[in-house]
């Protein structure tokens, strides 16, 4: 049964969580679009920044974007490290970029089973005051659980195109990306670069996993889910655009918020990945890629 | 005449197979067994795509579980008997390679490897969504009484698996010493030399995906009769993605040894662990490991073997 | 028959996002003949070697080898029919030996041009002629420089080219070196192999080429005998600068 409404909280739905799902993409559209660093283990980063928002919340009673925003220098010192052992192991010797991917998907399976084995497979969730309500506008309900995350993953996306364009790393970063000799002779060390911007990328899985578990309960494998989508939304926004990842996240969001409505919500995982196989097909470049 | 050695071999271990069957009566190591004999096929039909040509496949159990409801499908709706389902499971998977490995081989190995995992997700929605195979809730197979001179069913699909496993390798050998096999070496080591000296990447590379597939299909057609109750997310479980690409990761990817190796270290190890400690543990050691051998022993145990020999003889 | 024209490459474009890496560049070469492309660093030299044996899709134009056009054929199949290029930076097939290494063009290229029952031994004959066949049975990675790029030369070889590109075979190798592969080159000309020579190293396009072409950014800008490019002033402007 369609009605104009039933359409209208759809959309409206489908573009909060789109704002929601660029933050939590952001992380991989640094490694991989920008360093070409095939991180599959992003969404595990991104549900360990769950788990710490929520053992925070339930020991402690901190807001979960509290906890994002305290999580965040040790989610960037957890990246560099990650980082340091990839390259030494892999991206140093020229290695076939295989077993840099099989490391991070070992990567992701470790932290799964490790947070399942210590948190187990009941959902968690996190409690804070604004997190039940909903604002009405116009007939539209807008519930606190989507504005909020939506507001902040938008903030991250323009702080981190602001810092990738403004500051002397960031447009370092995406020197490197494009051509790591010329940054050599300009007297930056490009591990260096590569290091600082992989640990940026870890570093967003922290409030991007707080984020996460005010949309709703988490368990350890929901990860997977994610896969999917983050990479549909980098290849679809384009590679290495920021605000390509923002206007991915958008599409992903309606797509997948419109099938959930109209065809059921057992649809919704075949959405993302189903999108990725369309673009990869299709236009592998992105929407706005280079 | 080294292949008629070979040949006679196989034949003696596929009748051991079947001799075992009249001797040994405990029905637990038939169970454990099927399982190991099942990861021989998944891990030698994973690295004819992982190991020698490069392509890293995260979605095995898309394969699998394909050939399982292929099963289910044809039981159900034709009572087909085993032989059949084997054949069409295998199949339909290898047609799943087939267009899997013709959309996305064109593009970066990168994106194959995320769109194999992309493909285990939409495949499992698709039969949560299909009532007729069971759903969501999972499907119980009635498994047919003992058949020709097997006492117990069980046994008949242990020996059916080590057939199976006896097969898997053989192709995996026949490949790899094959001039196929030299062409999916040349495009692992160097896809644009090999492109540039006449090795015709793409249609190797999608050859490489279909027979993958296609040996992933068969080891999933027997599964309903061996577990009796299915379900998409135990078919569909990412270990069957990790344990088939860690097996030959540990054992050694170059050569038809190393999955055979792998998956019989690491699925006795597992089978062995299973019963002492949880699950989850189990796999967090297989996660450990693998990314230890990754980072440390990119060879495997083959590659291991290969250098010490050499070091002696030097 | 030594005048027929073997590649026609008419007006190439090649685009790279914004940037025009090759703009309407022609090039005819005979059969037989020994042909220079020589350029600045950044002119499209190696982007126009990429069109012609397929690494890359051309934009705009036509390519034509033997009469039959191939601009829309892959790599390999143009290899197949005969144009054989070797790489600037050495691309070995790393886990084989040198031998082996050989084997892979003999058997998926040349066979379309000729038919040996013995592939090792045909590999084993070339390594002779090149001067590795004592690296035979060793893997890539114990070769110097010199023998790596002896490598990439013999495994063009053993696709039984009927045009070979040698993409800066010399580059970075000391003067003996240089006249080493120089006379390879030239051993495979007087065997009726059709080549094309890029290089930075005057004094062997000069020696060896009948016949130039100059590119600058994306352009041919000049072609004709060394003798003409030499004195060419656009070519000295190219390389000079105003």
């Amino acid at each position: 049964m369609f009605s104009v409404e039933l359409l209208l909280n759809a959309l409206i739905a489908g573009l909060l969580l789109g704002g929601f799902y660029a933050a939590v993409s952001l992380g991989i559209s640094v490694a991989f679009g920008l360093l070409d660093v095939v991180n599959i283990a992003h969404p595990a980063f991104i549900i360990l920044g769950s788990y710490a928002a929520y053992v925070m919340n339930v020991s402690y009673g901190y807001d979960p974007i509290v906890t994002g925003l305290i999580f965040t220098p040790i989610f960037y010192l957890l990246g560099v490290i990650v980082y340091w052992i990839y390259y030494a192991s892999f991206e140093k010797k020229g290695e076939d970029p295989l077993r840099g991917l099989v490391f991070f998907f070992g990567l992701l399976f470790i932290i799964e089973v490790s947070l399942l084995l210590k948190y187990g497979v009941d959902y968690r969730l996190v409690e804070a005051a604004y997190i039940g309500q909903s604002i009405r506008f116009k007939g539209i309900g807008i519930a606190m659980r989507l504005l909020v995350p939506c507001v902040v993953g938008v903030l991250m996306t323009l702080a981190l195109s602001l810092f990738l364009s403004r500051s002397f790393y960031g447009r370092a970063i995406m020197g490197v990306s494009q051509d790591s000799l010329a940054i050599r002779l300009m007297g930056a060390n490009p591990m260096r670069i590569k290091t600082i911007a992989f640990g940026v990328g870890i570093a967003t899985a922290s409030l991007a996993g707080a984020l996460l578990i005010m949309i709703g309960p988490v368990e350890p494998s929901i990860g997977r889910e994610y896969i999917g989508r983050v990479f549909a939304i980098t290849v679809l926004g384009g590679m290495g655009s920021v605000a390509g990842t923002l206007l991915g996240g958008l599409v992903l969001g309606v797509v997948e918020s419109l099938t959930s409505t109209f065809y059921g919500p057992s649809w919704s995982p075949a959405v993302s990945f189903g999108i990725l196989l369309l673009a990869l097909a299709v236009r592998p470049a992105g929407l706005l890629g280079r | 005449m080294k292949n008629k050695w070979l040949l006679a071999l196989a034949i003696v271990i596929v009748l051991l197979g079947f001799a075992l069957t009249r001797v040994v009566k405990n029905p637990y190591l038939y169970f454990a067994s099927y399982v190991i004999l099942q990861y021989i096929v998944l891990a030698t039909a994973w690295n004819i795509l992982g190991g020698y040509t490069g392509y890293v496949n995260f979605g095995t159990a898309a394969f699998f579980a394909l050939g399982a409801y292929t099963s289910i499908f044809l039981i159900k709706a034709f009572a087909a008997p085993l032989p059949l389902l084997i054949l069409a499971g295998g199949l339909v998977s290898g047609l799943l390679g087939l267009g899997i490995g013709y959309l996305t081989l064109r593009l970066r190995g990168v994106f194959f490897a995320i769109a194999t995992l992309a493909l285990a997700v939409v495949l499992q929605t698709m039969v949560i969504n299909w009532q007729y195979v069971g759903g969501a809730k999972g499907i119980n197979i009635i498994r047919p009484r003992a058949v020709l001179f097997f006492t117990s069913y069980v046994e008949f699909l242990f020996a059916v698996m080590v057939l199976l496993a006896v097969v898997a390798v053989a192709v995996a050998w026949w490949i790899e010493h094959s001039w196929i096999g030299r062409g999916l070496a040349a495009i692992r080591d160097n896809e644009e030399a090999a492109e540039c000296m006449g090795v015709p990447t793409l249609k190797l590379k999608v050859f490489a995906t279909t027979v993958s597939g296609f040996l992933m299909g068969v080891a999933g057609a027997p599964f309903p009769y061996y577990l009796t109750f299915v379900e998409p997310s135990s078919a569909f479980n990412l270990d069957y993605g990790v344990n088939s690409l860690a097996m030959p990761m540990i054992g050694g990817t170059t050569t038809w040894m190393g999955p055979v190796i792998g998956a019989v270290l690491l699925g006795t190890a597992q089978q062995v662990a299973t019963v002492t400690i949880s699950s989850a543990l189990n796999l967090l050691i297989v996660g450990v490991v693998l990314v230890g051998f990754v980072i440390l022993a990119p060879e495997g145990i083959v590659g291991l073997a290969k250098r010490l020999m050499r070091r002696r003889s030097a | 028959m030594p005048g027929l024209m073997l590649l026609d490459a008419q007006s190439v474009t090649k685009r790279f996002g914004g940037f025009n890496a090759l703009t309407k560049v022609s090039l005819q070469v005979k059969e037989g003949e020994r042909f220079g492309l020589i350029g600045p660093n950044g002119s499209g030299k190696t982007t126009l070697i990429n069109c012609i044996s397929g690494a890359l899709r051309n934009d705009g134009g036509r390519i034509f080898f033997g009469g039959k056009e191939i601009t829309n054929a892959p790599a390999h199949q143009r290899t197949r029919l005969g144009i054989v290029r070797s790489f600037q930076i050495p691309k070995p097939f790393t886990s084989m030996t040198v031998l082996e290494n050989l084997c892979i063009p003999l058997e998926y290229a040349a066979p379309a041009r000729s038919h040996t029952a013995d592939v090792a031994a045909e590999a084993m004959e070339i390594l002779q002629a090149i001067g590795i066949d004592s690296k035979a049975n060793v893997l890539t990675t114990g070769l110097t420089q010199i023998e790596m790029r002896k490598l990439e030369l013999a495994r063009a070889m053993a696709a039984k080219p009927k045009l070979l590109i040698s993409d800066e075979a010399m580059a970075g190798l000391s003067s003996a070196e240089v006249d080493d592969v120089l006379t390879i080159l030239f051993r495979l000309n007087e065997h009726g192999i059709t080549v094309i020579m890029i290089e930075h190293i005057m004094r062997a396009v000069m020696r060896f080429s009948e016949r130039i072409a100059v590119l600058d950014a994306g352009e041919k800008i000049a072609e004709g005998t060394p003798e003409e490019i030499m004195r060419n002033k656009e070519v000295e402007r190219a390389y000079l600068g105003e």
